[in-house]
């Protein structure tokens, strides 16, 4: 039969044609339908899986280390009850060896290595952003840090000559800012200062006369500016040579924050990628590129808004006189893949100290390759980092000669590939780690949590799924056993009148074909159009898992590919039962009718 | 040479225990007219079943001229060799009484624009009208069904004629109509017709009869 002829037949049994296409529709709306949706399940959760959940973690050791000065303190037969004795260095400042590194670095799970140093560096040309001391320790305002204890504000140190004074307020012209941000004094150079509690004033600068000139620590707070009392020879009488008498103390704090000024924290990485938040994609190369296993020489990344505030761009180059020696400033901030912080990261032994005095610094010139931004900078969130960071290769580190590097959770952290690798990555090194005294500390931003939501999300789409595609085969089934069927006297009469096999298959399959592919492309369009509301419950149900924002689609080929599928399948269907029919002979065909 | 030729032919039905075509040797000529004869369940539909190829023999060969058909193309030969009137007619249901004819024209290649008059012009020599070409076979009597058969088989141009009881359905008239034209195709075309009656009056007409008994065929005539 000639193809149109056999599609005309169709047309000329409409009411079976017309139930065999209703039929057709019918599933593969249904198939159709459930299967982009699965597929768009699947894949988001795929892409939200691999996005926000990226799993690091490090070394530490299984227990605190006592003081050794502890040792032999106690005399035979007695133990240390006290447990202000018994406090020893934190777990995430005792070493660890370099076989415990090279066991867990040496795992097939692992996805990058970082070792990492973080230190000062300065330059007195270049000036630190301006942003809440909390945790930068060191630009951290010394008296807003270490003493006054309220987060936020900044000391300035100013000369200043005494205007008007009575009981609790008094007038300051602004001589000279010597440390400090001009910009707080912004009205003029008048001020007018009260304590915090706004009656000490005469307590405290009893001896302030109006004319005289003053070395004076002034602070900003939302209501106004106040003295900041808790810094010693917080007013100063200068002399008439220009001299004022600051204590030992206050003079080292004022240095201090001049230093601080021009500081900047500068992490040596032999990976940006270990980072939590670069894992996630919300740090990332604003341009250029960050820190990464191909990154060698005096190259370095800065911050947007450090490279703003001084005018730098990539190919520039930035001085920094380093100086050796660990600070702990940002162990918090290195802490997702090192010492995580308990309480307030506090008593860290040398937390606040600064570089070893008897070594000399090194100045190096770094070529800026890229400039970080971060989308979730918040000082508050332990995996943020200052902006006045500056981040080099590893190698940079101006290592001491014959000092080998010593390695403590905060100097070593891994990524690995995937979060489904932890129970594998466990299983492989755990045991060797716990052996040789320490643990491993793996964070997986909440994938376990996430995983079986999603785990049920996935299972419930894929059920759905399942189910249509049982329905399909059977309707698909049903559909080619009954047009075989209806088709057999046909192919009785084609095979009997010589029709070779072949074109007896087909004139019957062009006009199944033709009934199928109406049926498919109105039951993918009908997919298309029931669907249109699952992307965004698709997406609202991810983002509650992630909590982040999600814009699920589902993507048209998926339509497609389901759709070919089901007239694929219908086709290899007909065509296995038609190669069955085709090996009676026609005698037997024709009494079978 | 004998156009067919049966030799020791035996054909069983599956799930049956006795031979419905038993042992038949036999030639039959082009250029002849052959009645078989016999009995209901006889197995004369199954002989010209073998004749046609619609299966090959249990046993046994049938040979065109000198070749077995079991070694040709058997699609090709049923498609050019032979042409076969059905006792049951096996029309297409869902085509029109001129696309049922112009098929087997089709199969061998012929285009639309030939088959189709050829078609009318047999249609109209067994007597079917112009209306009646454009009906599905489903709305004719059983007599024009099978006059419609007929020109099907006689489309083809196989020179080899095959007929299950070919005017077992049809009236007195039309009976001599279909008889003159298959005598026609023995006598003047050299046709090998093999007929297949119950009519004595269709018998005395061929000029060979056989009769078919238990699936033995012998010679009466
Ligand atoms: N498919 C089959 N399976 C088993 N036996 C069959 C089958 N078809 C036919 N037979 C048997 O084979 C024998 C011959 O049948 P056939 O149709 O050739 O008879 P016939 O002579 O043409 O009869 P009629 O004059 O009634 O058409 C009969 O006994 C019949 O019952
Ligand atoms: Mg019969």
């Amino acid at each position: 039969m000639r193809p149109v002829l056999s599609i005309v037949t169709l047309l000329r049994s409409p009411i079976k044609t017309f139930l065999s296409l209703l039929l057709l529709v019918a599933v593969s709306f249904a198939f159709v339908g459930r299967g982009a949706e699965y597929a768009a399940t699947s894949g988001e959760i795929n892409r939200a899986e691999s996005s926000n959940y990226r799993t690091v973690g490090y070394i530490r050791a299984t227990t605190k280390q006592l003081f050794s000065a502890l040792d032999g303190y106690f005399g035979d037969g007695f133990s240390n009850q006290n447990s202000s004795y018994s406090d020893g260095v934190p777990r995430e400042s005792v070493p660890i060896t370099p076989e415990a590194v090279e066991l867990a670095a040496g795992s097939r799970y692992i996805d990058t290595v970082d070792l990492r140093r973080v230190s000062g560096g300065t330059n007195e040309s270049l000036r630190a952003v301006t942003e809440q001391p909390v945790r930068h320790f060191l630009l951290g305002d010394i008296s807003a840090a270490r003493a006054w204890g309220t987060p936020g504000l900044t000391t300035s140190f100013a000369e200043v000559t005494c205007v008007e004074k009575d009981e609790n307020r008094m007038k300051l012209y602004i001589d000279k800012v010597i440390v400090g941000d001009p910009a707080q004094f912004a009205e003029g150079n008048s001020i007018v200062v009260q304590n915090d509690h706004g009656k000490y004033v005469d307590e405290y600068f009893g001896g302030a006369e109006p004319g005289g000139r003053y070395f004076a620590a002034i602070a900003r707070t939302d209501t106004g500016y106040i003295f900041n009392t808790y810094v010693p020879d917080v007013f100063a009488a200068i002399s008439e040579g220009g001299e004022y008498a600051l204590s030992p103390e206050t003079e080292y704090s004022v240095r201090t924050l001049q230093t601080n000024l021009h500081s900047f924290d500068v992490v040596y990485t032999s990976s940006m990628d270990t980072m939590d938040k670069v894992r996630t994609g919300l740090m990332y190369a604003a341009e250029g590129t960050l820190i990464d296993g191909g990154s060698s020489g005096d190259v370095c990344v800065i911050s947007a808004d450090m490279a703003e505030v001084n005018g730098l761009a990539v190919g520039d180059t930035v001085e920094l006189t380093l100086t050796p020696g660990t600070y702990e400033s940002a162990g918090r901030v290195y802490g997702r893949a090192s010492a995580y912080p308990t309480g307030t990261g506090m008593g860290v032994p040398g937390r606040n100290e600064m570089a070893e005095p008897d070594v000399a610094p090194v100045t190096k010139t770094f070529e800026i390759v890229g400039i970080w931004s971060d989308s979730d900078y918040d000082l508050e969130n332990p995996l943020t980092y200052s902006l006045n960071t500056v981040f080099v290769p590893y190698e940079a580190y101006p290592w001491q000669d014959g000092v080998e590097p010593e390695y403590c959770p905060s100097t070593f952290g891994f990524s690995l590939k995937s979060p489904e690798d932890i129970d594998a990555f466990r299983a492989e090194v755990e045991s060797e780690i716990n052996e040789l005294g320490y643990e491993l500390v793996i964070r997986d931003g909440g994938y376990e949590q996430a995983k079986s939501s999603f785990d049920s999300m996935k299972q419930s789409a894929l059920i759905g799924f399942i189910a249509m595609s049982a329905a399909l085969l059977l309707a698909l089934l049903l559909t080619t056993y009954l047009f075989v069927i209806r088709k057999k006297y046909d192919y009785a009469i084609m095979r009997a009148l010589g029709t070779p096999v072949p074109r007896a298959n087909a004139s019957l399959l062009v006009g199944l074909f033709a009934l199928a592919l109406a049926a498919v492309l109105l039951g993918t369009a009908l997919a298309v159009a029931a669907t249109s509301g699952f992307a965004a419950d698709l997406s609202a149900q991810i983002g509650e898992v992630t909590g982040g924002e999600v814009a699920a689609t589902l993507p048209g080929w998926t339509f497609g590919a389901f759709g070919a599928g089901t007239l694929a399948l219908l086709l290899a269907f007909a065509w296995a039962g038609l190669v069955r029919i085709g090996r009676i002979p026609p005698l037997r065909l024709l009494q079978g009718k | 040479m004998a156009a067919l030729t049966l030799e020791n032919v035996t054909y069983t039905y599956r799930n049956s225990p006795r031979p419905a075509v038993a042992d038949v040797s036999c030639e039959f000529e082009a250029g002849t007219l052959y009645a078989v004869i016999g009995p209901s369940g006889s197995g004369k539909s199954t002989l010209l079943s073998m004749l046609a190829g619609l299966d090959l023999p249990t046993s046994g060969d049938v040979l065109l001229g000198t070749e077995p058909i079991r070694s040709l193309d058997l699609d090709r030969y049923r498609r050019e060799s032979v042409s076969m009137i059905f006792q049951a007619f096996q029309l297409f249901p869902l085509l029109t009484v001129t696309e049922n004819v112009c098929y087997p024209m089709e199969l061998v290649g012929k285009k639309p624009g030939e088959a189709v008059p050829r078609a009318k012009e047999l249609l109209s020599e067994v007597g079917i009208t112009e209306e009646e070409m454009r009906r599905f076979p489903a709305n004719l009597s059983g007599g024009q069904q099978q006059r419609v058969a007929i020109a099907r088989a006689l489309a083809s141009g196989a020179k080899i004629m095959l007929a299950d009881e070919p005017t077992g359905n049809l009236d007195v008239e039309n009976t001599v109509l279909v008889m003159e034209i298959l005598k026609r195709l023995a006598s003047e075309q050299g046709y090998c017709v093999i007929v297949v009656t119950h009519d004595s009056e269709v018998a005395d007409a061929a000029d060979v009869v056989f009769r078919m008994t238990d699936g033995r065929l012998t010679r009466v005539r």
